[in-house]
């Protein structure tokens, strides 16, 4: 008699252990609540990377140790950031694989190879930034513009679905978005002649459910921003993270530079909405609001960086904004219920544009044939995602200054899945007549030094649009943030150090020399009471906890 | 003045001549070395034109889109002269590529931008007989400061593989506007250490914290900038320019050797 009682009871508590908890949709939505995981891409849907962990803190961070390794087997960039989930790590690595880890020990359960065909296409390296993960399943964008389903359980693909035709240049880099019980994601391939859009499928069959084309069609709103035919070829990709307001319904995405790249002449009109970022109606992918960063863009100045939603006073009014370091140099503060322009300052030297006006557009000076545009092509910022702390308010991202670059601007033939980019950038030079040099310094020794640019960590006051403080590196960074609920801040750079500063100051803490570049963020997650911190570098991901 | 003009064109004539006759001879021995080529900034920039249209989509961005090809840096499965690099492009081969036809003007702004190390700002150059050239390398007095085959001073950057490590162009830049071709991690530099000690040298590499370098004694030498009090990079570098010191034909051929040093 007591035997089914018993059995109901073993259900019951194996339906409510928190390990064995699935990731349902409201759990993703309360993800940012829920400090020892890292379930999305920016550790919440607001992608403020803001964890409320608190074990490690500015007086005890100099004890910091490394716990494990894991080595990538793959060479080139490892852009890829991790997600926590009761303790398993899910990363992806070059090309299309997908690691399922003892996020304690680094030991790996399973992992899951998809060779995309050769004959993808992508302007910058075979990246993936990672997976998304709903119930036990896990979503993987591809370099030959798949999404594959994967049992998060056993690492073997439930479905697989074509997105985007890779003959004609699409491609996915980016980590999917789950909104409800929906998959989004964006295709890559601006340097392509691509149309770029951001499409929702049905998490259990892989089915189309609908379609955002970025660049509008005949009739569309935004279509009279181009002429003729561009549009056909006028870009427009999203290729980095979306952020997603519940309360609002509303989901946010930073879109890629029009096409082709360099010759703006070739396609007069703003070319909506490249450069933008687009507030969509998760449900339907209807367009509910857009602000247009960079109109009729000649620099490939994506507006792709990662939307941070934050809550906070402004003029002394509760209010819901978006903060935007973005490639073109400037940062904006925007309202996220309207897309109401709120504030744009140039956080490096900007020549391209003589400011903003009273919403946002800019005032455009262009530049003599040949002569340097500041920022240079890699732009102010780029894809690498910031941090907003709601304990100091200040927003935290990498810029590059000093850098400037000269371009080659010329008519492009379109030619399906070829090179649709109008010229080229003539290389970095940080002044008139200076060397012309080329921009790769992957490696670990800096040829080009300082002269053409140097990176920093900034912390940017929301409210002023100035810096509270600035942290400089010597070569350029491409790393991504955390801040943490002690007020630390991790991050680090092309050098291969990786930092902790203070969040409120900017003073270095505590530094590691992991020996290659950091090209994303840091994440944070507690197993048994431990705090642990991750960060890619170079072709370790490596794995830090304070000493026992 | 114009007594002047003839006697130098008359010089000039003759030169023209023995340079026939030489490089003819040379001809006879290696038919490589003796191959003169201008190749033009339009070329260049045409053949780059030609390239992201036709080759790109193989090739890659930066031409290692193939297995054991870079063209960026002449790395090729059997091409060796520019005729070889033409008749790889218009015929083809076995293992996948097809043949392109394209007109001769088109094939030399392809072979011009190959030859240029997919040099995109497309400085134009001239590389001449680098028998010769090896000959200008002594009696133009680089041999005093750069080492090459074990010989010479290591304060100056070595030459043994700068064919493989920098462009034609850039190659060229350096000798004729040293200011301007300068890699920015040659420029010399003097440090004063916190505890009075002068430093001089030439860097091979710097970050936030530290900086290594050979000094003006040839020692290695990595330092921390914490124990740095003064620290300047000086924007003239050591090296004069041979612009005036040289002739055309001296510099194509100087060129033509430096391009030839590929490393061991």
């Amino acid at each position: 008699m007591l035997r089914p009682i018993s059995l109901l009871l073993t259900i019951f508590a194996l339906a409510f252990t928190p390990a064995l908890a699935q990731v349902t949709s409201q759990r993703l939505e309360r993800a940012a609540s829920e400090a020892r995981n890292w379930m999305t891409y920016g550790g919440g849907y607001d992608n403020q990377r803001y964890s409320g962990l608190g074990q490690i803190t500015r007086d005890n961070v100099k004890k910091l140790n490394q716990v494990w390794v894991v080595q990538n087997q793959v060479p080139g960039a490892w852009e890829s950031n991790p997600l926590v989930v009761d303790g398993i790590m899910y990363v992806t690595q070059r090309p299309n694989d997908v690691m399922a880890l003892d996020a304690k020990t680094g030991r790996l359960f399973w992992i899951y190879h998809w060779a995309p065909d050769p004959g993808a296409r992508v302007c910058c390296g075979s990246n993936n930034r990672g997976v998304a993960i709903l119930g036990n399943t896990l979503f993987m964008g591809t370099l030959d513009a798949h999404l594959i389903a994967i049992d998060a359980k056993t690492g073997k693909a439930l479905w697989n679905t074509v997105v985007g035709d890779l003959k004609s240049g699409y491609s996915i880099t980016m980590a999917p978005l789950i909104v409800k019980d929906q998959v989004l994601v964006g295709v890559g391939g601006g340097e392509y002649g691509i149309r770029g859009f951001v499409a929702a499928f049905n998490p259990q069959t892989g089915k189309e459910t609908w379609r955002f084309n970025v660049v509008p069609g005949p009739g569309e709103p935004g279509f009279e921003s181009w002429n003729g035919d561009d549009w056909k070829t006028g870009g427009g990709s999203v290729w980095t993270m979306g952020s997603y307001d519940p309360a609002l319904n509303l989901v946010y995405f930073g879109t890629g530079n029009p096409g082709p790249d360099w010759n703006p002449a070739q396609r007069p009109g703003d070319n909506l909405y490249t450069d933008s970022v687009v507030a969509l109606d998760p449900d339907t992918g209807k367009l509910k609001w857009h602000f247009q960063f960079t109109p009729n863009d000649g620099n490939d100045y994506d507006s792709t960086q990662v939307p941070v939603l934050a809550d906070m006073d402004w003029n002394d009014k509760p209010r819901k904004l978006m903060l935007f370091a973005n490639r073109n140099g400037f940062f904006y503060v925007l309202d996220r219920v309207t897309g109401q322009f709120l504030q744009g300052t140039p956080f490096v030297k900007v020549n391209w544009a003589s400011g903003l006006d009273k919403n946002g557009r800019p005032i455009p000076t262009p530049q003599p044939a040949g002569m340097p545009v500041w920022p240079g092509n890699q732009g102010g910022t780029n894809w690498y995602p910031p941090a907003y702390s709601p304990r100091t308010g200040l927003f935290y991202f990498s810029a590059w200054e000093n850098y400037a670059t000269t371009y080659r601007r010329e008519q492009a033939v379109y030619q399906s899945g070829r090179l649709f980019s109008g010229g080229a950038p003539g290389g970095i030079s940080p002044a008139p007549g200076a060397p012309t040099l080329g921009i790769g310094r992957r490696g670990p020794i800096d040829y080009w030094t300082s002269e053409v640019g140097n990176g920093a960590t900034v912390a940017m006051d929301p409210h002023t649009g100035k810096r509270a403080w600035s942290f400089s590196q010597y070569d350029v960074t491409d790393a991504g943030m955390l801040t943490t609920a002690t007020d630390l801040l991790f991050t680090g750079g092309r050098e291969g150090y990786f930092y902790a500063l203070d969040a409120r100051s900017g003073q270095l803490l505590w530094k590691t020399n992991l020996g290659g570049s950091i090209v994303n963020a840091p994440i944070t997650y507690e197993i048994d009471g431990k705090q642990y911190v991750s960060v890619i570098a170079g072709n370790i991901l490596s794995t830090f906890a304070l000493q026992d | 003045m114009s007594n002047e003009i003839q006697a130098a064109g008359k010089g000039l004539t003759r030169q023209i001549i023995w340079r026939m006759i030489l490089t003819f001879c040379a001809a006879l021995a290696s038919p490589a070395a003796a191959q003169d080529h201008q190749y033009s900034a339009e070329q260049i920039q045409a053949g780059y034109r030609i390239y992201v249209g036709q080759c790109q989509l193989c090739h890659g961005f930066n031409g290692d889109g193939i297995a054991r090809v870079s063209l960026s840096r002449q790395q090729f499965p059997r091409a060796v002269t520019d005729d070889d690099i033409r008749k790889a492009i218009t015929t083809g081969n076995p293992a996948g590529m097809p043949p392109f036809a394209l007109k001769a003007e088109e094939l030399d702004g392809l072979v011009a931008f190959i030859r240029s190390g997919m040099d995109q700002t497309g400085t134009g150059f001239r590389l001449g007989d680098a028998v010769h050239g090896k000959t200008i390398y002594q009696s133009a007095g680089c041999a005093a400061c750069h080492r090459l085959d074990g010989k010479g001073p290591r304060t100056a950057p070595g030459l043994d593989d700068i064919g493989f490590m920098r462009r034609p162009g850039q190659i060229l830049t350096s000798l004729t506007e040293p200011t301007k071709g300068t890699m920015p991690i040659n420029r010399p530099v003097t440090i004063v250490t916190t505890d009075g000690r002068t430093i001089a040298g030439r860097r091979f590499n710097e970050d936030t914290f530290s900086v290594q370098l050979i000094d003006s004694q040839e020692n290695i030498r990595s330092i921390q900038k914490s124990d740095i009090r003064r620290y300047d990079v000086s924007m003239t570098p050591q090296m004069p320019s041979y612009k005036e010191r040289l002739n055309e034909a001296d510099l194509a051929d100087l060129l033509a050797y430096l391009v030839s040093l590929r490393g061991k």
